[in-house]
């Protein structure tokens, strides 16, 4: 009867270990993906010249907290960081046009 | 980047259509009149040759004190090394006279011009860089410091003599580049969404927290300047990257292409303004 607890107690132990492993290198998975869509939105809006100060150095933070295993800290800033790239090249976009409004005549 | 060249397309054809319909195309003198007819307009009480001294020009208050620091200018010492600077022979035994000529009176006012052989807008900053690899030295840092004080050196010789900056007809890349510039004066940028002309145009005269925007119209004429904020001399470009960082935008490299046409169009409109850099700003 000791023998069978000792064995479920041993199996539960595994059980949420392997289980909370898996969820950790989901996390991290996570966070690096959304970290590498980021980088790619903010070259792109560096090719479209129209980089924000902040994209870069949100990524900067985000590649930090991964290191620390901050994972959730890095998802949250990449996909900040991804929205600042796609929304600086859809500002490129609206300025090719909108620019000339602005001249006097 | 499909995106932007799908944009690109459809700008440059509806900019192609309005061409065709006969509609009046810009030419860089007709956007200096109307560039220049927007702030005597605005500011209606200042003489357009006063706008020379930026924000001074349209704050009282504040002129009184520039007035006072201008008597005892804190660029003055930099001039004096800027002076040392030009006239020290480089390794060779030549100096900067070798590339600019003997007479330093008319060098500013040469600056920026179309370069036809290398296809770019040569500013004084990259001027006196060639000219120091030209004779074997190393480029300076064109921000702050040497440069700076060189630039303000030949600046202060060049004094009360008029912007003259040419567009030469016959040069389509000198106009392309005349238009970026003028492309990316007036295009917004950065997180906070403003265009150079958001704030130094639409919103010259207004205050941006503690601070009064200062006029477009006369910026290019006073550089190399002194500023407060800085604790000492700065370049123009300094300057353009300073304005882009307060948007929020990335900054493009001092000296290179993006602010070189800015400050071509930008000097552009100053034509007929008196050069009287070096100059102090807060």
């Amino acid at each position: 009867m000791k023998m069978m607890k000792k064995i479920t107690l041993i199996a539960i132990g595994l059980l949420i270990s392997v289980s909370s492993s898996i969820a950790i290198a989901d996390a991290k998975s996570d966070a690096v993906s959304a970290c590498g869509a980021a980088e790619n939105a903010r070259k792109a809006a560096a090719q479209a010249k129209m980089e924000w100060t902040t994209t870069g150095k949100l990524i900067k933070a985000a590649n930090k907290a991964i290191e620390k295993g901050q994972f959730d800290k890095a998802l949250s800033a990449c996909n900040k960081a991804k929205f600042e790239g796609e929304t600086s090249v859809k500002q490129a976009g609206i300025e090719l046009l909108a620019w000339n409004s602005r001249v006097p005549n | 980047m499909g995106y932007i060249k799908m944009i690109r397309i459809t700008a440059l054809t509806i900019l192609g259509l309005i061409l065709f319909a006969g509609a009046a195309v810009a030419t860089p003198e007709g956007d200096r009149k109307a560039f220049s007819d927007f702030y005597t307009n605005r500011f209606s009480d200042i003489p357009a040759s006063d706008f020379v001294n930026g924000v001074y020009a349209i704050d009282a208050a504040s002129r009184v004190q520039w007035e006072q620091i201008e008597d005892f200018p804190p660029y003055e010492l930099d001039i004096d090394d800027g002076e040392v600077l030009y006239q020290a022979p480089f390794a060779n035994g030549k100096t900067y006279a070798s590339c600019f000529g003997d007479d330093l009176s008319v060098i500013r006012g040469k600056y920026p011009n179309w370069d036809a052989d290398k296809a770019i807008v040569m500013t004084l900053e990259l001027a006196i860089n060639n000219c120091r690899e030209a004779n074997n030295e190393k480029p300076l840092k064109y921000k702050k410091g040497a440069i700076a004080q060189l630039s303000s050196y030949i600046a202060m010789q060049g004094r009360g003599n008029s912007i003259n900056v040419v567009i030469p007809a016959d040069s389509s890349a000198a106009m392309e580049a005349y238009e970026n510039g003028k492309e990316f004066f007036y295009s917004k940028r950065g997180q906070l969404n403003f265009s150079c002309s958001d704030c130094h145009m639409s919103n010259s005269g207004n205050k941006v927290r503690a601070d009064l925007l200062s006029p477009a119209l006369g910026h290019t004429s006073h550089f190399p300047v002194y500023r407060s904020k800085w604790g000492g001399l700065g370049t123009l470009h300094r300057r353009f990257g300073g304005c882009n960082k307060n948007v929020r935008a990335k900054p493009f490299s001092a000296q290179g292409e993006e602010y070189r046409n800015l400050e071509y169009f930008l000097s552009y409109m100053n034509n007929g303004l008196e050069l009287n850099g070096p100059g102090a700003r807060k």
